[in-house]
């Protein structure tokens, strides 16, 4: 019995050392980041970023994406991106919703499987005592 | 008319007819000091040639010596034969003139001897004489080079330019063009002085609009690196939610977007 809550207790931990892990991942990509990426695609597309206010909303747009999302769009819009202007937010979110779903998807999957882990936790202790 | 003019330009061994015609219709016109000033439009209709071959003709003319001219604004052009001094005494022998001041008002007006020998004398004319004005633009010949006088005020005034690719570039330049310029040397200045500039601005005469995009594009990022670095956008963990923007605030008021 003890060996049965010792392999859950380890795999309970493994798993939450693994939601932290998809956490971090799903954390949106920095100021910097975004900064850069978006100067250089206005220099890829020869067109001007936003001003002001207009480039904050910009960035607070794109930081809903989480970083991979965030590169995964950035990488889909760089080769296929057709117009004579800036991305828009939307675009981005596009082609990165995708990304931030299947991550949002492996974070609840793995909640789970820690809460399940914690049910049979506490069925096993109360059959011991 | 002065008799000895006209005897005078036909002597004269000129090749080109048609400023020998010229010289004669002046020498029709001139006084006995060998003074005339005919308009342009007048030598057109006496002599049957075009405007153009007059300038022409009067340019050789001064060119060879036996004309001189000039000229001052807003006044009639007037024309000097290089008449001999013997015949001009011999003109002046009879008469006490020395020079006919030009017409004022009527300058097509031929000045009748009557006329000449009523004026008195009359103090030399303050018209400025110019230089042989009549200049010709030529286009530029494949081996035009700066004078060493040039080379000198290059020197002096832009000394950072390279004057023989500056030269190179210049000769190379109007000769694809095909332009004509009246003063080369004066030309080759203004583009040493255009290089000056060129160079002092690090090699583009002017922004070009991918520069000035560039330029606005990094005022812009660098003004959102300072506003997030002075805090006057709130975030938590370097992340700023959409509800953080005040104008999203306002939109979505409460709700969560993220």
């Amino acid at each position: 019995m003890s060996q049965s809550s010792d392999w859950l207790l380890e795999a309970k931990q493994s798993i939450e050392a693994d939601i932290r892990g998809m956490m971090r991942l799903q954390r949106p990509p920095s100021d910097e980041q975004i900064l850069s990426t978006l100067n250089a695609m206005a220099e890829m597309f020869q067109v001007e970023v936003p001003e002001a206010i207009g480039l904050e909303l910009y960035m607070a747009a794109l930081r809903t994406l989480p970083h991979p999302a965030f590169v995964r769009a950035r990488d889909v819009l760089v080769l296929q991106h057709k117009w004579p202007r800036l991305p828009y937010p939307a675009d981005f979110i596009e082609h990165g919703d995708e990304m931030k779903e299947r991550l949002r998807a492996k974070e609840r999957k793995l909640r789970y499987q820690r809460n399940t882990i914690i049910r049979a936790l506490k069925i096993l202790r109360s059959r011991t005592f | 008319m002065a008799i000895n003019a006209i005897e005078w330009a036909f002597e004269q061994n000129i090749s080109i007819p048609s400023a020998k015609l010229v010289l004669l219709s002046l020498a029709d016109h001139a006084n006995a000091t060998g003074y005339c000033w005919p308009s342009v439009a007048r030598l057109v209709k006496r002599t049957g040639l075009s405007r153009a071959t007059i300038f022409r003709s009067i340019e050789t003319l001064t060119g060879l010596g036996l004309v001189s001219q000039a000229y001052e604004q807003g006044k009639v052009n007037r024309y000097n034969l290089m008449l001999p001094v013997s015949s001009c005494n011999q003109s002046h022998s009879d008469t006490s003139i020395t020079v006919i001041p030009p017409p004022s008002h009527d300058e097509t007006t031929p000045v009748s001897p009557c006329d000449q020998t009523r004026l008195m004398v009359i103090p030399e004319p303050s018209v400025t004489v110019k230089e042989p004005s009549m200049k010709r633009a030529r286009a530029i010949s494949a081996d035009w080079c700066a004078s060493d006088t040039l080379l000198a005020w290059a020197k002096e005034r832009a000394p950072n330019v390279d004057t023989t690719i500056e030269s190179e570039k210049f000769v190379n330049y109007y000769q694809s063009k095909g332009e004509s310029r009246k003063d080369w040397d004066a030309s080759w200045r203004n583009w040493i002085i255009r290089a000056t500039r060129d160079y002092t601005s690090g090699g583009s005469r002017f922004p070009t609009r991918s520069d000035e995009r560039r330029t606005r594009n990094s005022e812009r990022i660098d003004a959102a690196m300072a506003r997030r670095d002075s805090g006057s956008v709130q975030g938590h963990d370097n992340v700023t939610r959409l509800r953080d923007v005040p104008v999203l605030r306002l939109v979505v008021g409460s709700q969560a977007i993220d």
